[in-house]
């Protein structure tokens, strides 16, 4: 008897799997014939009840980029197909497959630095993320991350609006800002599993004050975990304040100036770390795929979320299998080419599997 | 010779006092740290003031809320610590007898080149203050005296890369589910609190009808279910899929 399940075992494992991948094939593949004749489907039934985690080790060999497209006057391209695009790693074009171009739900980390440069404005956060909720189609997910001297999850992953809306109450003021350690723990924690596009909308001055972890380190763990990663960035609000300040304390008489002094070399030092930091999140979100928005006002977050998500609505899911399949943990650079009236954003390249 | 070591190590032991104290007082507090000073038999009021001036690392989770209780600490200190949980840096003075000064100051945070806003505010630093202003004088004339008096606390917060603020864990908010509502109820909670723990928690609950009836079972009363039904409230269903995507090809 136990001879006889020994010899079985393997053979209905086998079974198993064969019957989850080709589940896995069936329903994505449903998806994408769907959305050919019902673009709008209103429910997907089967793939609400599919735990995103449990099937990542279906496909590992293909990878996805996920891609947006800008004509000149930075308007979004949304009726490009497979044939329009191109890509290359390491200089190679990659072979395109008739199911390059899918529809894939998003994974969504909303991020909110709670120290004091956004502290005050945490209101025009709550109202700009609750619309930006509304945009999010029912199979994407969101999870809430608040950072200052800790990173908190507020919310992990739902795809129920209350709950979200509910999270956002906890959204609480803080001082300090650990920006790489929070970039690293989202990318980490929350993307360790999963089959989703993954994106991260982060709402800071980037201005770290953490301990130990670097920008780069932030960066590479952001692109090993496959996230887009979008900044609305207050730092064109903080640069105005301070350099309205910084011109009222010079525009003083000599002797004003003069007592002054201190308080004058630390808005200079304050607008440099501003420079600075626009610099690095500049990077991270070219590198990622992603883009840094820089509104003028806390007033603007509304329309600046609604833009982001309209990008995430609009990004495309290219699937490609690379001709270099060796397991050797090493960056792989990628690009993207399509017509040359058009810019595109993409993931500047991925971590081959080990 | 003898009396002279033990001279030397009485001496080095106070100088270390200081010290040690400082350091104490620097590390966040800990719900072991209330359970000590309850079982030192500090007053409630005591305890929610060491609550409000220091900064914590709570860990309030509803099996913890449950330890805390039966170590004896009562259920004004655990709503303290989920009050101070909620906002860890606020500022607060609720115990105090001034009422001008309660409830009108704002948490305030700084980073290091911002401005102070209220109480004592220097670098890297946050704090609270009471104070009172007397003044008594004519009008229309340069006589009177003013009496002012008051008391100000500074907590220093240094910024995690100098505070040893050790490697960066993702903190999780507890998700309330059906059963730690039981246990919550079990402990003797009241429905105060497990109202306010509900509202400000992550949930996943089963509000169908056998569970439904299984906590009424379990003594859960009707305000806390219909907290539970009113978190739970779910508009995602009115949502259509997938709007606006670029087809596939």
């Amino acid at each position: 008897m136990l001879s006889f399940r020994r010899a079985i075992a393997p053979w209905v494992v086998f079974q198993v799997a064969i019957f989850a991948a080709f589940s896995f094939g069936m329903t994505y593949s449903r998806v994408a014939l769907g959305q050919e004749t019902k673009p709008t489907s209103p429910q997907k039934p089967n793939e609400e009840e599919i735990d995103p985690g449990g099937i990542i080790s279906v496909n590992t060999t293909e990878v996805l980029l996920p891609v947006t497209v800008r004509d000149r006057e930075g308007r979004i391209v949304t009726d490009l197909t497979r044939k329009n695009f191109r890509v290359f790693e390491e200089g190679i074009e990659q072979p395109l497959s008739e199911l390059s171009l899918r529809q894939v739900p998003l994974d969504v980390v909303l991020m909110v630095d709670a120290s004091s440069s956004v502290a005050d404005n945490l209101d025009d956060f709550r109202r700009a993320a609750e619309g930006f909720a509304q945009y999010l189609a029912s199979d994407d997910r969101i999870s809430l991350i608040q950072f200052d001297d800790r990173v908190v999850l507020l919310q992990d992953w739902t795809r129920n609006r209350v709950q979200f809306r509910r999270s956002l109450r906890r959204v609480a003021p803080g001082m300090f800002t650990r920006f790489n350690d929070a970039i690293v723990l989202a990318a980490r924690e929350q993307f360790a599993r999963g089959i989703a596009r993954r994106a991260i909308i982060v709402l800071t001055d980037g201005i770290d004050s953490g301990r130990g972890t670097t920008f780069a380190v932030a960066l590479r763990v952001a692109l090993e975990a496959q996230a887009t990663v979008y900044v609305v960035s207050n730092t064109e609000i903080e640069r105005a304040k301070k350099e309205s300040e910084l011109g009222s304390l010079l525009g003083a008489t000599t002797a004003s100036v003069r007592f002054n002094q201190i308080q004058i070399d630390d808005l200079r030092m304050g607008l440099e770390a501003l420079d600075a930091s626009e610099k690095n999140l500049e990077n991270l979100t070219n590198a990622t795929g992603g883009r840094l928005y820089r509104p003028r006002s806390f007033g603007d977050l509304d329309s600046t979320y609604a833009e982001v998500a309209n990008e995430l609505r609009h990004q495309y899911a290219l699937y490609y299998s690379p001709a270099n399949k060796t397991r050797d943990g090493r960056f792989r650079r990628v690009s993207v080419q399509t017509e040359p009236a058009y810019r595109v954003s993409a993931r500047i390249g991925y971590y081959a599997p080990k | 010779m003898l009396i002279r070591i033990l001279a030397v190590c009485a001496l080095a032991s106070v100088s270390a006092l200081p010290s040690a104290f400082a350091q104490q007082r620097s590390e966040p507090l800990t719900n072991a740290a209330v359970i000590k000073l309850v079982r030192a038999g500090f007053k409630e009021k005591t305890v929610i003031a060491v609550i409000h001036s220091r900064q914590n690392r709570f860990d309030l989770a509803p099996d913890r809320l449950i330890e805390l209780k039966r170590n004896g600490v009562s259920e004004n200190i655990i709503l303290a610590m989920l009050a101070q949980d909620e906002s860890p840096i606020a500022a607060g003075d609720d115990w105090g007898d001034d009422s001008f000064f309660r409830g009108a100051q704002k948490p305030t945070e700084e980073k290091s080149n911002d401005k102070p806003q209220a109480g004592a505010d220097i670098f890297g630093s946050n704090g609270s203050s009471r104070g009172q202003t007397r003044g008594r004088g004519r009008s229309g004339s340069s006589e009177g005296d003013t009496l002012t008096t008051g008391s100000a606390t500074v907590r220093i917060l240094k910024p995690p890369s100098e505070g040893g603020g050790g490697t960066a864990k993702l903190e999780k908010t507890p998700t309330l589910d059906n059963e730690s509502i039981v246990k919550l109820v079990d402990a003797g909670f009241s429905e105060g609190t497990i109202i306010k723990r509900i509202e400000d928690s992550p949930v996943e609950f089963d509000l169908s009808a056998p569970k439904l009836a299984e906590l009424r079972k379990h003594r859960v009363s009707e305000p806390v279910i219909a907290a539970m039904q009113e978190a739970m409230k779910d508009d995602s269903n009115s949502k259509t899929s997938t709007p606006g995507r670029p087809k596939e090809n």
